[in-house]
């Protein structure tokens, strides 16, 4: 039953995929396909996914502002923060086989260079005694973060939902931050951006990180303009292994997409630990650690 | 006519390196960072940083020994007050063309006025530059124009010397205070970065002035042989500052038990650190303690060379040292050491900012009259 759930669910990730800039752009979503007005189809056809989480082809006249969609945010809004929340992750390492699927989605949506990643996922071996384990490594949105301190003209932020982000708008591409974080979680944008035509005209958001800015620094954002229409960041929707959770600390919840959990519980019953949290950054990731594992370490696994 | 031939050839010859460093700065705008740049996230301050480490801190020691005089009174060390201050100026200004050409996006430089973050500590360290170029450009005029009050220039030449101990240690807090790569060093860089600019600041303005003698006078001055036999000294002294803390850098490097520091291990190896000890620091250090070399019209001139040569090896070394080793102590497949090597084009851009306080030293020599007194060659 739950390998079906687990099928269905990878389809219906890989439709996601290709209709995902519609959503993370903040295009007009669908919400009456069979045409609300008088304009004649232009025969330009778009992939979108519905409410119901169908993927489907309309054509481009067919498509009306929904005013329930919450448009990523810009200026003043994107840097206060989303009321009321505080987001956190939790990474099961006992899951991850090196699907990469996090990666491949987070680099799609996020209009990176292929050798670019916001998530990585890592090779880890804690001593020599223990087995290697694979290690998502996204942005750990610091409480006490030293990117936010370092950065000259607050173009690095934190904001009150515990989101770290970067203002590219601002950001005068010091590098700073990226020498001071300690977890390596930032990209320098060195060369011209992908997709540029993709995404040419499009509104940018701290929010969405794009359309991506030459110079500027990048970094994994947890999705905030997903987290503002109830949607799962990226990552954690492609996982076919459901190994990113991602919720609310005032909630205490966090799910993958089909299995919930408390936060507290997760933290006391399966020792959740926080990485290098000597440095005193307060990150708001935690790892389950990598016991009980579902697939042995396989270095060849890469699907 | 001899001196116009080299005056000539010289200004070739920097003609070259300008020509060189426009054309670099063109294709980092047009063609993009990644054509100019090493372009990799594991290392991302390249050459340039330590090119304006290298400048800013020459600036600073070329103003302090300036405040030899304009602060403390030492009026021996007046006729390079001039000279000394002007050199602080033209070295601020290629540091700031190094650090402008290393940012990514210098259109958004306004937001460091109309936003800033004062925990920052490279925002402090940006106004302190600033304000010192502002301060250092007035206090150079008013001893080319023999104009101002005795009380503003007491007051300038303070606060001059007060900005730049603030400046330099505020640099030192860029790389100091970076918990993750302890091979910055912590505080401790601070303190080195006090005494090396003071040997970088001596060593440029023996470099620059003695070579303006040695075309004008054919030596030394007599009347200045004194204040450069001080001048001398105090070099030795702060050589052998230098030289025992990099000894201690390197001791404290090998006894820490963190695997970060292995890059220092790697470090020492290498045929660049050895330069900076070796060739920078102590045969310089030697030619300034033993009286029958430091007295040479050469022996000064080869021990500036060496230095300034060494500490821009050293400013590479540190900013390095800090980063060639990934900041994760689990991961197998990281290399134990990053490898990075500048590219032509970080080169190109380095030897622009060196160009420009040339070619600025030259106009200055040819038109602002350095020198504060009349010399005699008797
Ligand atoms: S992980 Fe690094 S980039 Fe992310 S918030 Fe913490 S310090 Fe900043
Ligand atoms: S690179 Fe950009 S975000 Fe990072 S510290 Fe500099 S200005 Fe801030």
């Amino acid at each position: 039953m739950k390998k079906d759930n687990k099928k269905s669910r990878r389809k219906f990730l890989r439709y996601t995929f290709g209709a995902g800039l519609g959503t993370l752009i903040g295009l007009p979503l669908l919400s009456n396909s069979t045409g609300h007005d008088d304009k004649p189809l232009s025969g330009d056809k778009i992939k979108l996914l519905t409410t119901d989480g169908k993927v489907i082809e309309v054509d481009k006249n067919q498509l009306q502002n929904m005013t329930s969609y919450a448009k990523p945010a810009v200026d003043k809004a994107a840097r206060q923060g989303i009321p009321n929340r505080k987001f956190v992750m939790v990474i099961d390492l006992s899951r991850c086989k090196n699907a990469r699927a996090c990666v491949e989605s987070c680099q799609y949506a996020h209009q990176l260079r292929p050798e670019q990643e916001f998530i990585k996922v890592l090779k880890m071996q804690d001593t020599e005694k223990t087995a290697p384990y694979w290690f998502p490594k996204p942005c750990f949105h610091c409480d006490n973060a030293t990117c936010v301190d370092v950065c000259p003209v607050y173009a690095t932020y934190k904001r009150d939902d515990g989101l770290v982000l970067i203002d590219s708008d601002r950001c005068i591409g010091c590098k700073y931050c990226m020498v001071a974080c300690p977890y390596e979680a930032r990209v320098f944008h060195w060369k011209k951006p992908f997709r540029e035509e993709e995404f040419e005209g499009i509104e940018y958001s701290p929010e969405t990180s794009v359309p991506v800015k030459q110079g500027t620094v990048g970094k994994c954002d947890f999705c905030p303009d997903l987290a503002r229409n109830d949607k799962l960041p990226h990552c954690a929707t492609a996982c076919p292994e459901g190994v990113i959770y991602f919720g609310d600390m005032y909630e205490d919840t966090v799910t993958n997409g089909y299995e919930t959990h408390r936060l507290s519980e997760l933290i006391e019953k399966k020792s959740a630990y926080r990485y290098l949290p000597h440095y005193g950054t307060e990150p708001n990731v935690y790892y389950l650690p990598p016991v009980d594992r579902i697939y042995p370490f396989d270095e060849t696994e890469n699907s | 006519m001899k001196t116009k031939k080299l005056y000539t050839l010289w200004i070739g010859f920097l003609g070259i390196f300008l020509a060189l460093g426009f054309y670099t700065v063109i294709r980092l705008y047009t063609k993009g960072s990644d054509t100019v740049f090493h372009a990799d996230d594991t290392i991302p301050w390249t050459l340039l940083i330590a090119s304006y480490v290298f400048f800013v801190l020459t600036s600073t020691g070329a103003t302090i020994v300036a405040s030899l005089s304009m602060v403390f009174g030492f009026s021996r060390f007046d006729p390079i007050v001039k000279r000394s201050l002007f050199i602080g100026l033209i070295a601020l200004i290629a540091g700031f063309i190094s650090m402008g050409l290393e940012l990514g996006d210098p259109l958004h430089m306004f937001y460091y006025f109309i936003s800033p973050n004062l925990k920052s500590p490279i925002w402090w360290m940006g106004a302190f530059y600033m304000s010192l170029l502002i301060i250092l450009s007035i206090k150079f005029w008013q001893i080319h124009k023999r104009i101002g009050s005795e009380k503003i220039k007491k007051i300038l030449s303070i606060s001059a010397l007060i900005l730049e101990i603030a400046a330099l240690t505020t640099l030192g807090s860029v790389f100091g205070f970076i918990e993750a790569r302890p091979t910055f060093f912590g505080e401790f860089i601070q303190v080195y970065f006090l005494f090396s600019s003071i040997i970088a600041g001596i060593s440029a303005i023996f470099f620059f002035s003695l070579i303006v003698y040695k075309l004008k006078y054919n030596g030394i001055p007599k009347s200045l042989t004194r204040m450069y036999e001080s001048l001398s000294k105090i070099f030795a002294a702060f050589i052998g500052i230098t030289l025992l803390f990099s000894i201690w850098r390197i001791l404290i490097g090998l006894y820490a038990n963190r695997p970060e520091f292995d890059a220092l291990s790697y470090m020492v190896e290498t045929w660049h650190y050895r330069i900076e000890i070796f060739i920078g620091l102590m045969v310089p250090f030697a030619i300034m303690i033993i009286p029958n070399f430091r007295k040479t019209f050469s022996g000064k001139l080869l021990a500036a060379i060496l230095v300034f040569v060494g500490l821009g090896i050293e400013r590479m070394n540190m900013v390095m040292l800090g980063q060639i080793h990934p900041i994760f102590p689990h991961f197998l497949e990281s290399e134990s050491i990053i490898s990075y090597f500048p590219t032509i084009w970080e080169w190109s851009i380095a030897m622009f900012s060196l160009t420009i306080m040339l070619f600025l030293y030259t106009l200055g020599e040819k038109y602002l009259d350095l020198e504060t007194h009349n010399v005699s060659t008797k």
